[in-house]
């Protein structure tokens, strides 16, 4: 993976709206991720570049990032919370 | 440039033939290592290859400075013309009249078969459409219409270099930035496409609008699951319905054809998380920042009105590219994280690395990283701005684009309908 310890921030949130975030790094279970004054612990790895939830989504739920809709949550129980590593589908 | 792919063979020629005096010559590195191989083969067999180091790339030597206004004679070479559809053949000449018509080009030497599809009555008409009174030489040689293959291509090189010397009279002059036009694409991208290079691009797509130049973004496919946000900042009902319009044929063509703009992202995006094809095109369309959209092209149409335009293009990097060119671009900004060496023959491609390592790692076909966005060091707005200079340096002739150096020259022409 990339060499981007440097990286002051270790994760993104773009828009206000948004329920999901982007890890700047690569991120360990049990870390700490600042966004804004928001402060949350991965449940997950989350490799750079890789969407991590910002709340507890039900299979289906809306992903939103870049403040739109751009997909729907897939977890693989019925639930996928909060800090775990993202994953999605096209919205059907 | 050919009509058709049965001259290209002849534009080979002339490239070799001008290459020589005029042209930008690519570094004969490649050809120094063949020859080395080729006697340590012979001297030892094949054992001794595999240690053989490769020698360093040089940088590529500028022409002679014969003609110090002239910043090279480029030679284009495509597969179509005939054997395809009647719209194709139109679409080619509509492009081909784009690149003759574009302010970064002195004058074009077009070779014909003379029986193709694409007529010279065709490009002719295309040309007036873009330009009613080109001012500028357009020599055409049909080599049915003449004797054996040497006498045309003499009388090609002869008449050329005449009006290569004419267009040496023409120096640079300062432009204001309402005179620029600039494509916004996308290729090879990452997960960070998004947050740094796109949005960057968007920011000066942004400016120039402001500043009355015009921005050209593309690449249809991947502006699925954004459409409504475009629809919304569309200055009016015709183009708002017009995209939408192209849209949707775009759509059922691709469906028609057994695939979907639900086939992206690819396999290497997912990897990278960029995990639906709405993430992708959310990030994609940063590019075009968040100006209006002042109208909507059809390709191979040309831009005409100051600010964003939308043209109707593929994904793929070099038809949206050679697209992008063809409607008047006259500098392209392509942002990378993977990394792609692209160019084009006309206008300098610039190319944007989303993230530090890359720019560090390909710097030989890197020109700009913004990788400083997601460090937290510089803001969008900051590094739009940085941007903006850098291409006003590359407009002014004050530097050169690593695409430039390399002679790294793509031009593919879209081919929407089937072979016949």
């Amino acid at each position: 993976m990339l060499e981007l310890k440097q990286y002051q921030r270790k994760a993104m949130k773009i828009s206000p709206q948004d329920n999901i975030a982007v890890a700047l790094t690569d991120l360990h279970i049990g870390e700490e991720v600042t966004l804004g004054e928001r402060q949350l612990q991965l449940v997950t790895n989350v490799a750079a570049k890789h969407k991590f939830a910002l709340e507890d989504f039900a299979s289906g739920h809306e992903m939103v990032m870049y403040g739109a809709v751009v997909g729907e949550a897939v977890a693989p129980r019925r639930f996928k919370k909060e800090g775990r590593h993202m994953s999605g589908r096209r919205r059907t | 440039m050919p009509l058709v792919f049965c001259e290209n063979n002849n534009i080979l020629a002339l490239r070799r033939a001008f290459a020589k005096e005029l042209g930008d010559t690519a570094p004969d590195t490649y050809d120094q290592y063949i020859a080395q191989l080729a006697k340590l083969y012979r001297e030892g067999g094949a054992e001794k290859l595999k240690t053989h180091e490769v020698p360093q790339v040089q940088d590529v030597q500028r022409c002679s400075r014969l003609f110090p206004n002239l910043d090279g004679v480029k030679f284009l070479t495509h597969e179509m013309g005939c054997g395809g559809t009647r719209d194709d053949a139109r679409a080619l000449c509509g492009l081909l009249a784009g690149y003759i018509c574009h302010p970064n080009v002195a004058g074009a030497t077009v070779l014909s078969l003379g029986c193709q599809n694409a007529e010279v009555s065709i490009l002719h008409e295309e040309i007036r459409k873009r330009t009613p009174h080109l001012a500028k030489p357009l020599l055409i040689f049909d080599q049915q219409r003449s004797h054996v293959e040497s006498a045309m291509l003499t009388a090609a090189i002869r008449e050329t270099f005449v009006e290569l010397a004419k267009a040496d009279k023409i120096a640079r002059a300062p432009a204001p930035l309402s005179a620029l036009t600039v494509g916004l694409k996308c290729g090879g991208s990452d997960g960070f496409s998004g947050l740094s290079a796109n949005p960057a691009i968007g920011h000066v797509s942004d400016l120039l609008a402001v500043l009355g130049g015009k921005s050209i973004l593309s690449e249809f496919p991947e502006l699925c699951g954004v459409e409504q946000n475009l629809i919304d900042r569309c200055t009016s009902d015709d183009v708002a319905a017009k995209f939408m319009s192209l849209m949707r044929t775009y759509a059922a063509r691709a469906k028609a054809a057994g695939s979907g703009f639900d086939m992206n992202p690819s396999p290497g995006n997912i990897r990278d998380g960029l995990i639906t094809d709405a993430m992708k095109s959310a990030g994609a369309a940063r590019k075009g920042g968040a100006s209006p959209v002042s109208d909507v092209l059809d390709y191979p149409e040309t831009a005409t009105k100051s600010g964003l335009n939308l043209l109707c293009t593929p994904g793929s990097d070099v038809e949206a590219v050679t697209a992008q060119v063809g409607a008047g671009a006259n500098i392209v900004l392509f942002t990378t994280g993977l990394g792609t060496p692209t160019g084009n023959p006309i206008a300098p491609v610039m190319k944007i690395a989303t993230n530090t390592e890359l720019a560090r790692r390909m710097h030989d076909i890197i020109d700009l990283d913004t990788g400083g966005i997601i460090r937290g060091e510089k803001t969008i707005e900051e590094m739009g701005e940085t941007l903006l200079e850098e291409i006003l340096r590359v407009a002014a002739g004050d530097a050169r684009t690593k695409a430039e150096l390399k002679v790294q020259e793509d031009f593919i022409p879209w081919k929407r309908g089937v072979s016949l």
